[in-house]
Order: structure tokens, then sequence, then C-alpha cells
């Protein structure tokens, strides 16, 4: 009798800067800037190693939302020029280690929050999260065009951690600062949508400029600067802020304006090198940065 | 739906080489190549897990003292 048999390869073990890669460390570091920043803006002393660590779960959690958003999208991954070296639709992990080290990230930087800074920040750090993964990645993403818009709150967390775990409460100053980074999302992403517009349609994911179109997409960048320069500005004329906060932030969300403006007033044509949208993706990520920098720089200096 | 009507004959599952049952499984083993490969590869996420495991019994130490001096729970 002549037997065959089934073979299995052994699957290779995942490189740790496979790991790291998963936390999407480029998304991060904006994250814990934003979250370091809502903690330096708050009034009061943080102890130094609390402040430490409170940054460190931020970070954690970014990286968790980060590893569970690339276990569950690997499939979109794999169609889009800009994802597909990612190391799951790369092929060099498994989904089910993903999977875990997300889970045990999370769990772990939530439980750290708890236990070593306060209730409050971990219950947001928890939120923030389940925010991401569940109703970003989940529920939003693939099903409607206004999926950066809900979803950008998750990215807005950070500075109103930051603030509660410096003061286990939460103020008007970074509820406005959670307003800054959820109104700043859409312009910021859309931006980006508009010259990677062809991976997202390959990939199927229902982006504005994939369902709406260029233009539809280029007018709600120039509406949605409004609000959003408006927010940036308002902690000035509401007394929160110094005058050096609040003339940093009027000549930065101009100079945002005036980029945005060039975005949603131009029509492009068949190969448009598309250098306002790329312009306007590249300063949007500075603007965050000069912003929250500038409230710190503003706190303790006035 | 009448009772002259047999019920359909269910396919018995078929594998290759007329089996009726699935072939024995067993692991393919790795080349030469591979095997430094994953023997390099776990030697590195064992430097690393064990460098942060460190530096977190570090953090918690020193979580343990700020927590003391501050008097909170």
């Amino acid at each position: 009798m002549i037997m065959t048999t089934v073979t299995q390869p052994l699957a290779i073990p995942a490189d740790w800067r496979d790991f790291l890669a998963l936390t999407k460390p480029g998304v991060m570091r904006l994250v814990v800037f934003t979250g370091a920043c809502g903690m330096l803006a708050a009034p009061g002393q943080v102890d130094p190693v609390l402040g430490f660590t409170a940054i460190l779960c931020i970070a954690l959690a970014a990286g968790a939302a980060g590893a569970l958003n690339q276990w569950y999208e690997s499939d979109l991954d794999a169609k889009m020029k800009r994802t597909r070296n990612r190391p799951l639709p790369a092929g060099r992990m498994d989904r089910q280690s993903a999977l875990h080290f997300g889970v045990g990230l999370g769990c772990f930087a939530v439980l750290l929050m708890g236990l070593a800074v306060n209730l409050l920040s971990a219950v947001i750090l928890a939120g923030s999260i389940l925010f991401y993964v569940l109703i970003y990645t989940v529920w939003l993403k693939r099903r409607t065009p206004q999926n950066i818009v809900i979803g950008g709150a998750a990215g807005a967390f950070p500075p109103l951690i930051g603030w509660a775990a410096a003061t286990g409460h939460i103020a008007l100053l970074p509820v406005l600062l959670f307003a800054l980074i959820f109104l700043w999302t859409p312009p910021h992403f859309w931006a980006l949508a508009l010259f990677v517009r062809p991976d997202y349609a390959a990939a199927g994911v229902p982006m504005l400029p994939v369902v709406a179109g260029d233009r539809a997409t280029r007018t709600q960048i120039g509406l949605y600067t409004v609000p959003m320069a408006a927010v940036a500005i308002a902690p000035w004329p509401l007394g929160l802020t110094h005058a050096s906060y609040g003339l940093t932030a009027t000549i930065a969300s101009a100079f945002f304006a005036a980029l945005a403006a060039r975005v949603a007033l131009r029509n492009t044509g068949a190969d448009d090198r598309m250098r306002p949208e790329k312009r306007l993706f590249g300063y949007s990520i500075a603007y965050l940065f000069i912003l929250f920098g500038a409230l710190v720089v503003d706190r303790w200096i006035g | 739906m009448s009772d002259d009507v047999p019920p359909p004959e269910k396919e018995p599952i078929r594998y290759s080489q007329g089996h009726r049952v699935p072939p024995p499984f067993v692991w393919q083993k790795h080349s030469e190549e591979e095997n430094a490969l994953i023997r390099r590869r776990q030697k590195s996420r064992a430097i690393v897990t064990a460098l942060l495991l460190g530096a977190i019994i570090i953090l918690f130490f020193f979580i343990s003292v700020a927590k003391i001096r501050s008097g909170t729970p």
C-alpha cells in the first residue's frame, strides 16, 4: 500500500522589529506628543515617574490599537501600495501573533495606567483603544466615507488622557484640545486620500475621494478647516491660555487655512503631481506639533 | 415534497489518490539556512524580551517609590 503524507511548513517566528512595526511608530510619535503636551499643560505638578508612566501607557495603548488595526485590516493592507510591506500582508508574521500581541499590549497599558496613575485616565485609555479598534476599524472604515470624521475621535483622546493623568479630572481646555484633533483629522486624512486615492479604490475602502469624488473632498477640506481653526484659537479668547499661544495658533491656523484654500479651490488634470495636497498633508502634521508645543510653552513661560 | 423522492446520496469526501480519510500529516523540516534564521530570531527576541522585562521591573520599583513618597494608594 502506498502511503502519502501532507507536509506543512513550520512557521518561522517573526522578527522583533516586525512587532515594533506593528505598533505604527510613526503615528505613535504624534499621539505621544499630544498626550505629553496635554499632561504638561495641566495645572499642578506631576511626579516625573508617574508622568513618564502615563506617557508610556499612552504609547503602549496606541501601539496596541495599531497592532489590532493591522491584524483586522491585513487583507486591505495587502491591496494598497502604501501598506503592502507591513509585517502581516508581507507574510513576515502570522495573524494570531499580531492579535495576541495587540490584546496583551493593550491590557498591560490599561492595567498599568489604572494601578500607577489613576482610574479616570485608565478608563479613557481603554475607551480610546476600543473606539479605534471597534468603532473605526471594524465598524466604520469599510462602510462609510464618514469613517475618518467619526473615527477621528480615536486620535483625539491623548491630550484628554494626559490631562486626566495629571489632574484626575477633565476641564474645558483638554476638551477643546480633543475637539481640535477631532476637527483636524478630516482635512489631514482627506489631503492624504486625494493623492493615494487609487490605493484606497483598489482596496475598496470608501474614502470620500473614492465615493464622492475630488471636488466634494476638496470642498469638505475647506469647510472643516474653518471650525478647526476656530477651536485652535478659542483657548486664547476664553482666557485659558496667554497671548503667546493665541498668536502662534492664529498664525499657524492662517497658514493652514491658506494651504487648505489652495487645495479646496483648485482642479486637477490627469498627470497632476498633487503638490498642494502633499504640502497640506505634511504641514497638517507640523501644525499639531506647533500648536501643542506652543500650549506647553505658554503654560510654563506665559 | 413527495415521499417517493429518495434523499440525496451523500458523497464521501475523497482526498487525492482515492483516500477516504485524510493522509497522514507531518511537519515539513526546515533547511539548514532556515534553522539558522529561526535560531537568530529566537535569540534576538529573547534578548529584547529580557531587556523589556528588566526595564518593567525597574519602572515598577520607581513607581512604588513615587507612590510611597506621595502617600497615594
